[in-house]
């Protein structure tokens, strides 16, 4: 299972990525500054990208990642959740909730 | 012993990914609370659990900042207090130095700079030093400032309004469109931290940013304009048209 967290800034990027490896340990989780982003989502393949809405991340760039959250720093903090196609949205984000997209992605990945 | 933590940051997800970096240090650092940056509920775990250090994550506008961190140093005056803002303003770090904040950290610094800051932080007898940790890229910028952050026109502008003059008075003045000056108050306010031009005049004439001679030269040579340059008290010279 592959994360990319590309959120800015870099202190909550870490944070993030931190916290989840501490969690799913067996999860192969990378950072990267936003302006790598579209770089390494082509080389790593990331089942989930973790990104904020302000990183001017191409629409086609995501068509290839299956799930991703993005924290709307333009409006509110509050984030999108996409998985496999189904987009919600959470108010205030939480790791428990964060946690359970990266496993519902995992579900995904395992599936024929 | 550990360094007891109070971790104040308004996004849950964000507060409990800074918590995975402080754990990570082995139970040298111990959260003993979290909450939101400046609500009852910070403040009242704050005091009762009396931190080393609260972390306080303060993307405020400079009024707000000031009240948060004041009740913050309120509820537990020995806690060391760390500042983790976004702002990269100059004006900002001065104004929260002189609150008596003991360390300012950048957001885009690293999570090993968090934790280095604590611990100098934590280490720094009170009032001493303010530990200060910011990408020297961005540092570097800051000190290219003009003073006060300001840029020429914005502090031309600020005197103006010092003088009492409307946004269309300005304009005029300054052969802008009075979009052009509502946009550049706008700037002012949003550099310095401030809600109003009577806000932006005041603290203008408290930092020195402008002097009081710029502001009445007007009234003495009888026009708005004064004569073809000055200074602003602090080295900034002021162009007039």
């Amino acid at each position: 299972m592959r994360v990319l967290v590309t959120l800015t800034p870099r202190m909550y990027r870490e944070a993030i990525a931190l916290s989840l490896r501490q969690s799913r340990p067996d999860f192969e989780v990378r950072i990267a500054a936003p302006e790598d982003a579209e770089a390494e989502v082509r080389d790593f393949r990331p089942h989930l990208l973790v990104r904020n809405d302000t990183d001017r991340l191409e629409p086609w760039v995501l068509e290839g990642v299956p799930c991703w959250v993005e924290v709307l720093y333009s409006d509110s903090m509050d984030a999108k959740i996409c998985v496999d196609r189904l987009v919600e949205e959470a108010e205030d984000i939480s790791m428990e909730e964060l946690l359970r997209v990266a496993d519902e992605a995992a579900d995904l990945m395992r599936q024929p | 012993m550990a360094i007891r933590v109070h971790l104040a940051d308004d996004h849950t997800m964000f507060r409990e990914g800074l918590e995975s970096i402080l754990s990570s240090r082995g139970g040298s650092i111990e959260v003993v609370g979290r909450s939101s940056t400046g609500g009852e509920d910070a403040l009242a775990l704050i005091e009762e659990n009396k931190p080393d250090v609260v972390i306080a994550q303060v993307d405020l506008d400079f009024d707000t900042a000031r009240e948060v961190l004041s009740r913050i140093r309120s509820s537990s005056p020995n806690s060391r207090i760390v500042v983790l803002t976004i702002f990269d303003n100059l004006h900002y770090l001065k104004a929260l130095s002189k609150m008596g904040i003991d360390a300012y950290i950048h957001k885009s610094s690293s999570s090993e700079e968090l934790l280095a800051t604590i611990d100098a932080a934590s280490r720094e007898p009170a009032g001493g030093n303010v530990v200060v940790s910011m990408p020297r890229g961005l540092l570097e910028r800051m000190s290219e400032e003009p003073v006060g952050g300001l840029s020429e026109r914005e502090t031309e502008i600020v005197v103006l309004a010092a003088r009492g003059l409307t946004n269309f008075q300005i304009a005029e003045e300054l052969h802008i469109s009075e979009a052009t000056v509502k946009r550049h108050l706008a700037n002012i306010y949003q550099k310095i931290g401030v809600r109003s031009r009577s806000e932006a005049v005041r603290m203008a004439l408290m930092e020195q940013w402008i002097g009081i001679e710029e502001i009445t030269s007007a009234e003495t040579d009888g026009s708005s304009s004064g004569s073809s340059g000055g200074s602003d008290g602090s080295g900034n010279q002021i162009r007039r048209s």
